[in-house]
């Protein structure tokens, strides 16, 4: 179960708080700006300074890759088994640095002895590798990571729609979104870099290709040319206005190297697409799988009072407990339906925000002396009809505001209600 | 043009041009062509249904795609909707996210696309495809979204003036455990809703509605999913001014009976996707 915080939220108000404004209309669409959740703070980028496990001394990857191995093997005979394969080395690395500090890595470690070497000595050594389980766990971790990173980014890029860019081939200012750029250079210039859905860090890689170009050289077999003309030449007759498949500084900008990482591309695209196969159920809809396996944070509910956010339940309780104020009681009391409950929150939602009070109408300066004055005064209670009841609260003074979506008809309720009990009276007299 | 594809026909273009226009062009990096359907416009003329309702279809013997609901009859080949409707269709990415499966050879991650499609003008259709490429998974889910296309059916909430702009009553839809309700909702309101069901909503053509959404909202899939399960039903539900007597007119196969009989042979084999 997730634990759900009450957090607090920073209303996105107008700069000048005016308690004055008895004006009805509209101050712009108001926002609630919510803290941000905890996102990736490491980046899996090109060049990271990993650090070794035992001494201080630092080495930048991916370059200083075999110097590193070498140092950990003289140095601490130590062995990581399988670099290749872990999505971020420097914090693998850190990781178990610190791990570490509290065990020896005797116990984690298995020992092994090296061939015999040239003057008939064996080393022996501690290998570290994915037969220790917490090993393994920390491998799937960081590369379900970097994955979520890579798709994350992939995301941004495909919905940004203002993209703007110079054309590499031409003298079109492009401004869109990057798919219709790379489709450009598809139809138009016939540069080949696979399909728009497929690539990730797509400025990067189009500045790659543009250094390249500019500095003469070509695109798939990295010949130098003399001028621009025989360049565009050699890649048009030669058909090399593509990236070559083997050249793996390109590997990163391809969504399909993300996924199962030190596994070769090629080796996942030959493994067959039908094992998730499709599921027919039962309404002949056909579906791959199920849909529920797609989880993320419900939309927080700001109170309608001050600026605690939670889940729509906990805001009731909320409300009830720090406020007096239960939402849920005084709405079946007064028997309102989902349009008056609307009508309700956006009125006392526009009160609090102009620092009305929602019973009484009184100006308060702020919104610590409205509290104040409405726990004071008892006027934690729903206002009159005829303050709320009026056609211009239909229209939600928030946006975005997850109030109104958490809202039930107490009239169906009822309706429910006295239709299970029915239900539950014909059974009985029934079973009799 | 210096940029022109050489002469040869290499520079032919594989998959079929999408309603962006952007889902074509070759895949480089030589991994081969992939499963094209050749250019563009030649596309359509080679579509061969295999189905009966393909088949009347393709020769023009159904005017509307209205039809085909009318009548509830299942759509088995998404050409059947570009047909009618491909032009104004437009597809949304709602979700890419990485699975993972046991098989007997290890751990496999792959990517699932979770897509919707829709005309903002009465037609919406949801899709969701897993692939170990990106652009194959969000291809699947678009024609899985086209089969899925329901129509939708808008109303007013109160005055009939201008155009059907909301729902035309309280409808609901279920998928695991999220429950939607939409509420029709006076002109100029919006939609009010969380982020995924608006983007649904707006797809399908509605402009105001109030929500009220139950169970785990957090689930996106079936939330999506329950959403448009209550679009749905705006068609289902009987409301009092369709209790009008309507002559009842016969079902397409029956009306085109002879003409299948000459002109459709039922092709053995499951088509490949």
């Amino acid at each position: 179960m997730r634990n759900v915080f009450f957090c607090e939220c920073l209303c996105a108000m107008n700069s000048d708080w005016n308690p004055d404004r008895k004006d009805m209309d509209a101050f712009g669409p108001l926002t609630f700006s919510h803290s941000s959740k905890n996102a990736f703070h490491r980046i899996f980028k090109d060049e990271k300074i990993a650090s070794c496990l035992f001494c201080t001394k630092t080495f930048v990857l991916p370059q200083d890759k075999t110097l590193f191995s070498t140092h950990l093997f003289r140095c601490h005979q130590f062995k990581i088994a399988d670099t290749e394969k872990i999505a971020s080395v420097s914090m693998y690395c850190e990781y178990w640095r610190s791990r570490f500090q509290t065990e020896p890595p005797e116990k984690i470690c298995s020992r092994m002895i090296s061939d015999t070497r040239d003057d008939g000595s064996r080393v022996s050594f501690l290998l570290l590798g994915d037969f220790v389980p917490e090993d393994k766990k920390l491998r799937e971790d960081l590369q379900n990571k970097q994955l979520r990173w890579a798709l994350r980014q992939q995301t941004i890029e495909r919905e940004d729609k203002s993209f703007s860019r110079g054309c590499l081939m031409c003298r079109l200012q492009f401004i869109g979104c990057r798919a219709d750029y790379l489709c450009h250079l598809s139809l138009l210039h016939n540069l080949q870099l696979g399909r728009p859905e497929n690539l990730v860090f797509v400025d990067e890689l189009l500045d790659l290709i543009e250094l390249k170009i500019r500095s003469l050289q070509c695109l798939f077999c990295s010949k130098i040319f003399k001028n621009q003309i025989v360049l565009k030449e050699h890649m048009r007759k030669k058909q090399h206005k593509k990236i070559n498949p083997k050249d793996t500084e390109f590997d990163k900008f391809y969504m399909i190297n993300y996924l199962e990482v030190g596994k070769d591309w090629r080796q996942i695209q030959n493994e067959p697409d039908d094992e998730l196969s499709n599921v027919e159920n039962s309404d002949g809809y056909v579906s791959d799988g199920d849909w529920s396996d797609w989880q993320e944070d419900e939309d927080p509910v700001v109170c309608l009072f001050c600026d605690i956010s939670s889940t729509f339940d906990n805001i009731l309780s909320h409300m009830n407990d720090a406020h007096g104020f239960d939402f849920t009681r005084i709405c079946v009391e007064t028997v309102m339906d989902f349009y008056q409950q609307v009508k309700v929150v956006n009125y006392v939602r526009r009160q609090v925000y102009t620092g009305h009070c929602p019973c009484c109408n009184e100006t308060l300066p702020n919104r610590e002396k409205l509290l104040e004055h409405m726990n004071v005064k008892n006027h934690f209670v729903m206002p009159q009809k005829q303050l709320w009841d009026h056609p211009e609260y239909f229209f939600p003074t928030y946006e975005n505001d997850s109030f109104l979506c958490h809202l039930n008809d107490c009239h169906d309720d009822i309706a429910e209600l006295h239709l299970t009990q029915q239900m539950k009276e014909k059974c009985q007299v029934g079973s009799c | 043009m210096a940029d022109a594809a050489p002469a040869g026909g290499r520079g032919a273009f594989r998959g079929g041009f999408g309603s962006r226009g952007g889902r074509g062009g070759q895949r480089g990096r030589g991994r081969g062509r992939g499963r094209g359907r050749g250019r563009g416009k030649e596309a359509e003329k080679e579509w061969i249904p295999i189905t009966k309702l393909g088949r009347l279809v393709r020769d023009g013997k159904i005017r509307t795609l209205e039809e085909i609901y009318l009548f509830s009859l299942p759509i088995k080949e998404f050409e059947i909707i570009d047909f009618f409707i491909g032009s104004s269709l437009k597809d949304e990415v709602l979700k890419i996210m990485p699975v993972q499966k046991q098989t007997r050879a290890g751990q496999r991650t792959r990517f699932k696309a979770f897509v919707a499609i829709g005309d903002s003008n009465g037609h919406i259709g949801l899709g969701v495809k897993c692939s170990k490429e990106v652009a194959t998974a969000i291809r699947g889910a678009i024609i899985l979204a086209k089969l899925s296309v329901v129509p939708v059916r808008r109303g007013y909430w109160g005055n009939k003036i201008g155009k059907p702009h909301t729902v035309p009553c309280k409808v609901t839809g279920k998928c695991g455990s999220v429950q939607v309700r939409l509420i029709p909702a006076p002109r100029g309101t919006g939609i009010v809703s969380a982020p995924v069901p608006k983007k649904l909503l707006q797809m399908a053509g509605i402009e105001d509605c109030y929500t009220s959404a139950r169970g785990s909202t957090g689930t996106l899939g079936n939330f999506a999913k329950a959403t448009y399960a209550a679009i749905a039903k705006t068609y289902a539900y009987l409301t009092p001014d369709l209790w009008k007597e309507m002559p009842l007119t016969k079902a397409p196969y029956q009306e085109f009976a002879d003409f299948l009989a000459k002109n459709h042979r039922p092709v053995g084999g499951q088509r490949e996707s």
